[in-house]
C-alpha cells in the first residue's frame, strides 16, 4: 500500500495524463479511464440511486459525456479527473431524479461496458442468508461481548466512536483496533464462504 | 479535494460515509478519493456488507444473546477489594494456624515468603493508572488487560515512560488468564517513582505485533 502523499501525487500525474492523452485522441487512455474509474464510479451511483441497473446506464453515460468533452478539449483541473467525473455522475444522478429525458449517445456503449470493472465486490454473490451466517461466525468468533458491542453499536445502531467509547469505556485506539480486526476477519470469512460456494456451484 | 488515507481511518471517513454523516464538502471530497482507488471502494464494500449482515442478523432475530458481562466493574470495586482482604485475611490466619502446628512446614518455607500486590491494568480512557509505591520486598502483580485480540500468546515489557528507555521488565509468552487478563509479576523494587509504559504485543507466528500501551504511573507515597 502506498503513502498518503505518494498516492494523491501519483493520482494527480496519473489524471492529467489520461487527459491529455484522451485529448490527443488516444483510445487507450479512453479504456485506461474506465477501467480505473469505474468501480468507485458504479458505486457511487449505486449508493445515490439504489438501482444496480439503473446506475451501470448512468455509468455508461457519464463516461459517453466525459469522453466527449475530453476529445474535444480540456477540463479546468486535469490533475482530478476523479472529481470530474464525479460531477458528472451526480449531476445526472439529479437529471434522473427529474425524469429528465435521457440524451442519445454516440460511443460504443458496448465496448465502455466491456472496458468497465464489472467484478462484484466482497460477499456480492452471498445471499442475505449467507451473508447473515458469515457475520454470525464473526460475531461468535470475537473474544469478548464488548468487542461485539462496539459493532452493534457502530454499524446498526448508527453511534459515533464517542459515543461508543463512551458507553464501553475503551479508549479510541482500543475502538479502531476491534474495527480493524473485524473487519480483517470478516473480509477473510467472506471469501472462505465465497470460495465454498463456487466449489458447490461446480460440484 | 481529495482525503488521505490517514484522515480516512482516523476519522473514521467510511463509517460516517455510509451512515450519511459527512458534511457535503467531506462527502465531495471522499466520493472523489474513493473514485480513483479501487481498494478504497473494496473498504467501502466490506464495511457496508458487515452493516447489511448485522442488520439481517437483527431481522431475523438471530443477533446473539448477550454473553454474562465479565464482572470488570466489580473487579477493581471497594466490595471486591473487602472481599478479597477478608479471604486473604482468612487465608493467612489458616495457614499460621498450620505453621504454628506443623513444625515440619517451617523447614519447607526457607525465607521470607514475598508480599504480591493485585492491580488490574486496563485498556481505558484517559490518565495513566496510578498505584502506590511499592513496599519492601512487596511484589506487584500486574493483571494487564490486552483489549480485543486474536493472539494465542503475549509478550509484556516494562519500561521507563522515555523516549529509548530499557526494558526493565520483558516477559514473553503469556497466556490470557483470569478475566482475560495477562498476569506480569514485577518485583517491586524495580517500579521507583515515575512514569512508566506497559506495552503489549501479540505473538503472530513469531512476529511481535502491537496490541497496547498502557501508561502506569509509580506514586512516591506508600
Amino acid at each position: 500500500m502506498k503513502a498518503p502523499l505518494e498516492r494523491d501525487a501519483l493520482e494527480a500525474q496519473v489524471s492529467a495524463d489520461l487527459v491529455r492523452r484522451i485529448g490527443r485522441g488516444d483510445r487507450s487512455a479512453e479504456h485506461e479511464m474506465i477501467e480505473r474509474y469505474g468501480r468507485g464510479l458504479l458505486y457511487l451511483l449505486k449508493r445515490r440511486t439504489a438501482d444496480a441497473e439503473l446506475a451501470k446506464d448512468l455509468r455508461q453515460e457519464a463516461y459517453v459525456v466525459a469522453i466527449e468533452k475530453l476529445r474535444t478539449s480540456s477540463i479546468d483541473d486535469p490533475e482530478r479527473l476523479g472529481a470530474y467525473l464525479r460531477g458528472i455522475a451526480v449531476n445526472l444522478v439529479i437529471a434522473e431524479q427529474r425524469k429528465t429525458k435521457r440524451r442519445a449517445t454516440s460511443p460504443d456503449l458496448a465496448a465502455i461496458d466491456a472496458a468497465s470493472d464489472n467484478r462484484p465486490g466482497p460477499g456480492d454473490s452471498l445471499s442475505r442468508a449467507q451473508l447473515a451466517a458469515v457475520v454470525r461466525t464473526l460475531l461468535d468468533e470475537l473474544p469478548v461481548e464488548r468487542d461485539r458491542e462496539v459493532l452493534v453499536r457502530l454499524y446498526l445502531m448508527d453511534q459515533d466512536r464517542e459515543r461508543v467509547c463512551d458507553a464501553l469505556g475503551i479508549d479510541a485506539s482500543h475502538f479502531n483496533r476491534v474495527l480493524f480486526r473485524a473487519k480483517q476477519r470478516f473480509k477473510a470469512l467472506l471469501m472462505q464462504t465465497e470460495k465454498r460456494r463456487n466449489l458447490d456451484v461446480v460440484s | 479535494m481529495s482525503m488521505t488515507r490517514q484522515d480516512i481511518e482516523r476519522q473514521l471517513v467510511i463509517e460516517r460515509y455510509l451512515q450519511g454523516k459527512l458534511t457535503p464538502s467531506e462527502e465531495e471530497a471522499f466520493e472523489e478519493t474513493y473514485l480513483g482507488d479501487p481498494e478504497l471502494v473494496e473498504q467501502l464494500e466490506l464495511t457496508e456488507r458487515l452493516r447489511d449482515g448485522l442488520g439481517e442478523l437483527a431481522l431475523r432475530g438471530e443477533l446473539p444473546e448477550p454473553r454474562p458481562r465479565r464482572p470488570r466493574a466489580f473487579f477493581g470495586s471497594v466490595p471486591y477489594a473487602a472481599a478479597a482482604t477478608v479471604l486473604l485475611a482468612a487465608s493467612l490466619v489458616l495457614s499460621s494456624a498450620l505453621y504454628v502446628q506443623n513444625v515440619e512446614l517451617r523447614d519447607l518455607v526457607s525465607g521470607d515468603v514475598p508480599a504480591f500486590r493485585i492491580e488490574p491494568l486496563f485498556a481505558t480512557r484517559g490518565d495513566a493508572h496510578v498505584i502506590a509505591r511499592p513496599d519492601d520486598g512487596e511484589w506487584i502483580l500486574l493483571m494487564v488487560d490486552p483489549g480485543s485480540y486474536d493472539f494465542e500468546t503475549f509478550r509484556v515489557t516494562l519500561r521507563a515512560s522515555q523516549p529509548f528507555a530499557a526494558p526493565i521488565l520483558q516477559t514473553s509468552g503469556i497466556e490470557p488468564g483470569y478475566e482475560e487478563a495477562l498476569a506480569v509479576p514485577v518485583p517491586g523494587d524495580r517500579l521507583a517513582p515515575g512514569n512508566y509504559e506497559v506495552i503489549v504485543e501479540g505473538d503472530a507466528d513469531g512476529e511481535w505485533q502491537p496490541v497496547a500501551r498502557l501508561p502506569l504511573r509509580v506514586d512516591a507515597s506508600p
